[in-house]
């Protein structure tokens, strides 16, 4: 299975208690699908992307990606791994204000060797198609929010991860914006990557292949109306 | 230029108010502390100056010499032998510096009596050179008037005078001091030998006790003595307490004040630094979630953070240590008036500055630094929305 988890369980501490966002979930989630999270706020969907993305150490449970027990892996091998194999995308997109469109895109690169860019698309050809290559010199604040958010998907896919995580991506986008994210993220996955979306809006599950409603930190056993169909491992 | 760099730059450019409030703390710290160790340097050059003004704080005599005879008169009216003196250089360690030998002697000056002392350069133990120049030098054949003298021989510095069937070329008239030294003729000690057919012989030898230097307790003067008695026990010697204590407060002054200045500047500095840095990596929790998100290791985190701490810290001992220099070279002199030629600008301060204030911001950066690099990346990023 192309991401599979086992048992894993997630609590924050708040004061002298603690809430568990995550319950013995258990999931498995095969490759080229385009996944999206549901639930009420809180109900865990964000925390569980973390989770997925080797970002948020589960208290409990197994959490393997691409065959590879993420949290048996040390913090620079995850960070590794991640930074290769996982891309992000964020709700409020989460640029560096001080670069441009085009030093952001190229982020990612930064940080890894040349041997370990391999494959990685071309940073202009990509603002092209995306529609931003008048902006690629502007920095994140003489953006629209939809240029923003179309700029943040350029920096997760530049490196062409298997796994691409995206939450809320158009909780901050207007209707036409959002359908045009919704369209990039669905090229993405029928190019044969893996698409997790946490979202509340519903038009988005019409771009799923499956739904998967999370309440109180559990996946919820019936699909929720309108989706196609959900699948608990 | 390597990406992470360029990213320190990048982010000092767009956050250039907290970059300028590190760099002025920094520097200011810098600043001061190059402006207190200038300053210090020249203090230390004015406190020696100063003691040396204050004067020799024992004097040794012929043990014959009563005690109210010397009073009395001013100066010893007995003499010793001149190779005294190199008997207590000889001595090996001894507990006395800046011997400066002399002999005094009324003269007639037109219808008054004055005082002629004869006085040789500072002599000193073997080991134990002088900081300074201590003492007065008076060169062969020239004189030092008191300024009563001059008065009453109504002459001026560079004129020559006849004295003692002898011509003399008047190489300086003192102020008024309203004491003795108002009715002294100094001159060279040699000269005043031979002038007063006395060759040989001295009246007093000024010292400066270094045992009194250390410890001011009275038993210091048992010390002098019982070494005195060992080398010349044919003389006695005398602590002139006022004087001697004098000189030990200009010293532990000098020797206490500083360092806790210097020390407080560069906890307080480092202190602000702290929070500077702390304020930054907060305005910056995002990004540095958002890089731990696409995979940037703790290294690399830490080397953008710590990075431009360095930075601060290099640009401010530069800063720090331009500044400083040249407002202590503007503003020194006037605080410092006696040895105002002795502030100079000291590059060993900017090599020290450079490797000091970099170490401190590096310092007071850490633990924000830890404390971005040990969280987990969503938290962290979490926390950044």
């Amino acid at each position: 299975m192309f991401i599979q988890l086992r048992n894993v369980t997630r609590t924050f501490p708040v004061r002298h208690d603690k809430v568990t966002a995550l319950a013995e979930i258990n999931l498995d989630i095969e490759a080229g699908k385009l996944i999206c999270f549901c639930g009420p706020s809180g109900s865990g969907k964000t925390t569980l992307l973390f989770t997925i993305g080797g970002m948020l150490r589960p208290n409990s449970g197994k959490v393997s990606v691409l065959n590879r027990d993420l949290y048996a892996l040390s913090k620079s091998e995850r960070a590794s791994f991640r930074a290769t194999q996982i891309g992000f995308i964020f709700q409020d997109f989460h640029l560096v204000p001080y670069l441009t469109v085009r030093e952001n895109v190229l982020l990612p690169l930064g940080h890894l060797k040349t041997s370990e860019r391999g494959g990685h698309q071309d940073c202009d050809q990509l603002l092209e198609r995306l529609g931003l290559a008048h902006r690629i010199h502007h920095k994140p604040s003489q953006l629209s929010a939809g240029e923003r958010q179309r700029t943040a998907i350029a920096r997760a896919t530049l490196l062409k991860p298997p796994v691409l995580l995206a939450d809320e991506p158009t909780g901050n986008l207007d209707e036409h914006s959002a359908e045009e994210v919704y369209r990039v993220l669905t090229e993405y996955r029928e190019q044969g990557g893996t698409v997790l979306v946490v979202t509340h809006t519903r038009s988005a599950w019409t771009y799923a292949d499956q739904v998967i409603q999370l309440v109180g930190g559990r996946v919820q056993v019936d699909p929720p109306v309108g989706s196609g169909h959900f699948k608990e491992g | 230029m390597r990406f992470p760099c360029r990213l320190i730059l990048k982010e000092l450019l767009h956050r250039w108010v907290g970059f300028a409030l590190s760099l002025v703390a920094a520097t200011t710290a810098v600043g001061l502390c190059v402006g207190i160790a200038m300053t210090q340097a020249a203090a230390e050059k004015e406190t020696r100056r100063n003691a040396r003004d204050i004067g020799s704080n024992i004097f040794i005599i012929p043990a014959r010499c009563d005690l109210y005879e010397y009073h009395q008169q001013g100066y010893s009216p007995h003499a010793m032998p001149d190779s005294s003196i190199d008997r207590m250089l000889g001595a090996g360690k001894i507990a006395y510096n800046h011997l400066i030998p002399t002999l005094t002697a009324e003269i007639q000056v037109k219808d008054r009596q004055a005082r002629l002392t004869g006085i040789a350069m500072a002599r000193h133990p073997k080991g134990r050179p002088s900081k300074s120049k201590m003492g007065i030098v008076v060169q062969p054949g020239h004189l030092h008037l008191g300024h009563g003298v001059a008065a009453l021989l109504g002459v001026e510095k560079g004129e020559e005078i006849e004295l003692l069937d002898r011509r003399w070329t008047i190489e300086r008239v003192a102020p008024e001091m309203g004491t003795a030294d108002d009715i002294t003729i100094l001159a060279n000690l040699e000269d005043a030998q031979q002038a007063l057919h006395r060759e040989g012989e001295i009246s007093e030898i000024k010292a400066i006790s270094c045992v009194q230097c250390d410890t001011p307790e009275d038993t210091s003067l048992g010390t002098l003595r019982a070494q005195l008695k060992k080398i010349l026990p044919e003389t006695q010697v005398y602590l002139m307490k006022e004087i001697a204590d004098a000189r030990v407060r200009q010293r532990r002054m000098m020797e206490t004040y500083s360092p806790f200045v210097m020390l407080l500047l560069i906890l307080a500095s480092g202190a602000w630094l702290g929070v500077l840095a702390a304020i930054n990596v907060r305005e910056r929790i995002g990004e540095i979630g958002l890089l731990r998100a696409l995979g940037y290791g703790g290294g690399t985190i830490g080397f953008l953070i710590l990075g431009r701490a360095l930075l601060v810290g290099l640009l401010a001992a530069i800063l720090g240590f331009a500044i400083g220099t040249s407002m202590t070279l503007t503003f020194g002199p006037e605080m410092f008036p006696v040895t105002s030629g002795a502030i100079r600008s000291d590059f060993h301060l900017l090599a020290f500055a450079a490797m000091a204030a970099p170490l401190i911001a590096l310092l007071a950066s850490f633990i924000p630094a830890a404390w971005a690099i040990g969280r987990d990346p969503a938290v962290t990023l979490r926390e950044g929305q």
